[in-house]
């Protein structure tokens, strides 16, 4: 059916008139098309809402995993846990820090292995959850837990392990772990002294709620110097820090012989994020003893003695 | 021939034209609807499109509830469909390592139903644990036709990773029920 010449025209006429304002109308329609697709993927794409954000510090709610990287460690924390559960022992020992692998498994491949097989026992799921942001290391609380989904709890009590692992780079840019919940080993320099006693504070290793420091302590005399023994009224060894004494965590009995040195580990609660830094360790009641009974049977005997000391005194190591 | 009549016959064209068109669409419409597809087919796409628009809505309205809800929800569709007897729809909803784990076949976790759960219960929510993507209930399954002191009461953990919204997998302590009626015996 030919189309009449005279409609053609007006047709081709009419569109020449109104070329704009027909451009105009089909990038409209256009528009509309597109932002009404939008609007539906976007109305599909509703995803479960929820309260669980794991790079957002449980300490500080304004501190977060930076975005860029956020995924990165999330991955690492993933394969390191892969590998832990397929028996990859060294893959994912060659993750852990140097550091961690030197002050925490002291170089021990082997030592390593052991302390995964107990967490690993069999395979785990975990949940990660960033703790902390510090310096240059982000802190995520990890729980280990056995896989409750495949399971539904049968014949199992809710229960899982929690450890702090922390996340850095190493000197290559390369990320690296620390587990356990280690964090640092610090080369320190601290020492104070008078003539019965020496004592040195060579370094410390910093756990996420507590500092180990390893203490050097020299008796300089011919007596015996009794630091700790738990016979003294006030604080035998303790950490100055913001004004107050914590206790030490260890019951070591701390007692030099005549000339005798020594290296003791002693432990205090410190956060390693706090912002409060120690300002030494308080050895609060030395004796200088001529008679010292390391078991005394009675009461009678431990005032006696320390009536007699040679010398009494306080010593701080200040940092 | 005059501008003013000109642009007249222009407008008629026009509405000509475009009445030509959408007659066109309405007929190819109905033709397709009418002799394109049988009633069977037309009816499997209404049913489709009923069950699109059903699961729509629930998305919609999961998509507004808080996480716990959403939890009580799905633990509460999967004990619907053991209710209603739809043992295969709820056993699809198993996680697959639970289901080799527990109830390798259909038979069996239907089965385990009637043996140790009441006929008719109801579920108490008492409290919610989440670990990374899975969530811990911990369920009061209570007796609704012989009571507290005659009927199958028992306490359980139910376990749920959600993928999506309305998009879950399950599990749940199967000694719970099973331990009850050992000690009922």
């Amino acid at each position: 059916m030919a189309i009449n010449a005279d409609f053609r025209l007006k047709v081709r006429h009419f569109i020449k008139k109104h070329q704009k304002l027909l451009v105009i109308l089909v990038i409209i329609v256009l528009l509309l098309a597109i932002i009404n697709k939008l609007f539906i993927t976007f109305k599909n794409n509703k995803v479960p809402n929820s309260t669980y954000t794991p790079n957002v510090s449980v300490l500080d709610g304004s501190s977060e995993v930076p975005k860029k990287v956020a995924n990165a460690f999330e991955e690492f924390i993933d394969s390191y846990i892969g590998y832990c559960n397929n028996r990859n022992y060294v893959a994912a020992y060659n993750m852990v820090s140097e550091d961690c692998k030197k002050n925490f498994f002291g170089n021990d491949y082997d030592s390593y292995v052991k302390y995964v097989r107990q967490k690993f026992n069999t395979t785990k799921r975990y949940a990660i959850q960033n703790y902390s942001n510090f310096e240059d290391k982000y802190i995520y609380s990890v729980k280990i837990f056995d896989d409750y989904l495949a399971t539904g709890l049968t014949g199992q009590s809710y229960k899982y392990q929690e450890e702090k692992m922390t996340i850095s780079y190493d000197k290559d840019k390369n990320l690296v772990v620390s587990v356990g919940n280690y964090i640092e080993s610090k080369k320190l320099q601290y020492m104070a002294s008078n003539d019965y006693l020496r004592a040195e504070i060579t370094d410390a290793l910093v756990k996420y709620s507590f500092i180990v420091y390893n203490l050097k302590l020299t008796n300089r005399t011919n007596y015996t110097i009794v630091i700790k023994d738990g016979h003294a009224d006030a604080e035998e060894v303790g950490l100055a820090i913001g004004g107050e004494i914590r206790t030490s965590l260890d019951d070591d009995v701390i007692v030099l012989l005549p000339g005798q040195t020594a290296e003791y580990a002693i432990s205090f609660d410190k956060f390693y994020d706090s912002e409060t830094q120690p300002d030494g360790i308080v050895l609060d009641a030395v004796r200088v003893m001529e008679n010292y009974t390391r078991n005394p049977i009675s009461e009678d005997i431990v005032k006696s003695e320390i009536e007699n000391a040679v010398d009494k005194f306080s010593m701080t190591i200040v940092f | 021939m005059s501008a003013r009549r000109k642009k007249q016959v222009n407008l008629k064209m026009i509405l000509i034209c475009a009445g030509i068109l959408v007659t066109i669409l309405i007929m190819i419409t109905l033709v397709s609807k009418l002799f394109g597809q049988d009633e069977a087919v037309i009816n499997e796409k209404a049913k489709a499109k009923f069950t699109k628009t059903q699961e729509a809505k629930k998305k919609a309205d999961l998509s507004g509830m808080s996480e716990q809800e959403r939890m009580t929800y799905y633990c509460a569709e999967f004990f619907k469909k053991i209710d209603n007897g739809l043992y295969e729809e709820a056993y699809a909803l198993l996680y697959t390592d639970y289901k080799e784990n527990f109830f390798p076949t259909l038979d069996n976790f239907k089965k385990y139903f009637i043996d140790y759960f009441p006929s008719d219960f109801s579920l108490d929510y008492t409290n919610i644990e989440r670990l990374g993507s899975i969530y811990v209930m911990w369920v009061s399954v209570k007796d609704t036709v012989n009571g507290s002191r005659y009927g199958k009461n028992f306490d359980m953990n139910v376990v749920v990773q959600e993928n999506d919204l309305n998009d879950f997998v399950i599990s749940f302590s199967r000694d719970s029920a099973v331990n009850n009626t050992r000690e009922e015996e």
